[in-house]
């Protein structure tokens, strides 16, 4: 049984081999047509540029890097929005104490006006 | 200078990352007359198409090295690559005809003695004839297991990594040849 698998083996790949008038040279053209683009892509590589977008960044040299990011952007915004409501409530209050109107004040007396006119 | 003609493929493919022309021309040295018998016999004789189809090969090589894993066989690599170009060329100029599908289900058993008998009662060329209008009707998948077992002489297990199968299904595709191979030369059997 298995001599008969190793001699239908042997026969087979015997059978499946391709005379060399079957198989032609590869294309001369082509091959130089690939070689040139070797050529360009080497080129390419080694400018400064490209040699900077195509770097490698490893997994975990991404997730630190986002993780620094995250991590500076909850540290500095509670700081950006205690500085503002100091301004705009410092703004209001130097409104009331200067008797002059603030910008919703203003707001607030054209809406009404407007209503008394219809 | 380097020399690249001692080098493994997997350190010729190193050098050709970084653009090294000789790594390359060494490569295509290698494999270009290979992958064009294989594509020959895949496209039915078509010799300029299988010119074009190794190009394409050898393009996709260039232009994405970095997609070859190095723990893995370059040969095998190009040869996933090479039965991928030729699985869209099946698609695309639909190489694939229609098949005899009956003979799937003959029976199980291959009569591997008859067959040797049946070889051995033909002229070889004449053999190789039957072979090759066999390849010619049977689908895709299973014409291409058997050219990379029998033409291209890969194992059953470089196979299935090339097709992304299992070996049980590239035994199987094996049978179903072997079979029908077997139902055509039936009329070379003195007893039928």
């Amino acid at each position: 049984m298995e001599t008969n698998k190793n001699e239908l083996d042997e026969l087979l790949k015997h059978a499946m081999q391709l005379n060399n008038d079957e198989v032609p040279e590869p294309s001369k053209d082509k091959f130089e047509e690939l070689q040139s683009k070797v050529r360009r892509r080497g080129g390419l590589k080694n400018r400064g540029i490209v040699r900077m977008l195509s770097i490698n960044i490893k997994l975990y040299q991404a997730f630190i890097a986002t993780a620094a990011i995250v991590t500076a952007i909850i540290v500095l915004r509670p700081v950006a929005n205690q500085q503002g409501n100091t301004i705009k409530g410092s703004i209001d209050t130097a409104a009331v104490i200067n008797g002059s109107s603030s910008m919703k004040h203003d707001s607030f007396l054209v809406r009404n006006f407007t209503t008394s006119v219809y | 200078m380097i020399k690249f003609s001692g080098m493994t493929d997997q350190e010729l493919m190193l050098h050709l990352q970084k653009g090294e022309v000789s790594a390359f021309d060494e490569l295509y040295k290698r494999y270009s007359k290979m992958l064009l018998g294989y594509f020959i016999r895949m496209l039915n004789y078509d010799k300029p198409r299988a010119q074009d189809t190794l190009h394409d090969v050898f393009l996709k090589i260039i232009e994405k090295p970095e997609l070859f894993d190095r723990t893995r066989s370059f040969k095998s690599w190009v040869y996933a690559i090479a039965y991928n170009t030729c699985k869209n060329q099946y698609k695309h100029y639909e190489v694939v005809k229609e098949f005899n599908d009956e003979i799937r289900n003959t029976g199980n058993l291959l009569d591997e003695k008859f067959l040797v008998s049946a070889a051995a009662r033909m002229d070889g060329i004449e053999f190789k004839k039957a072979l090759g209008k066999v390849l010619e009707e049977i689908p895709f998948d299973k014409k291409t297991t058997f050219v990379l077992r029998y033409q291209e002489d890969h194992s059953i297990t470089e196979i299935a990594e090339i097709m992304e199968c299992s070996e049980g299904t590239v035994k199987s595709r094996i049978h179903y040849t072997l079979k029908i191979l077997s139902e055509k030369l039936k009329i070379y059997d003195p007893l039928n």
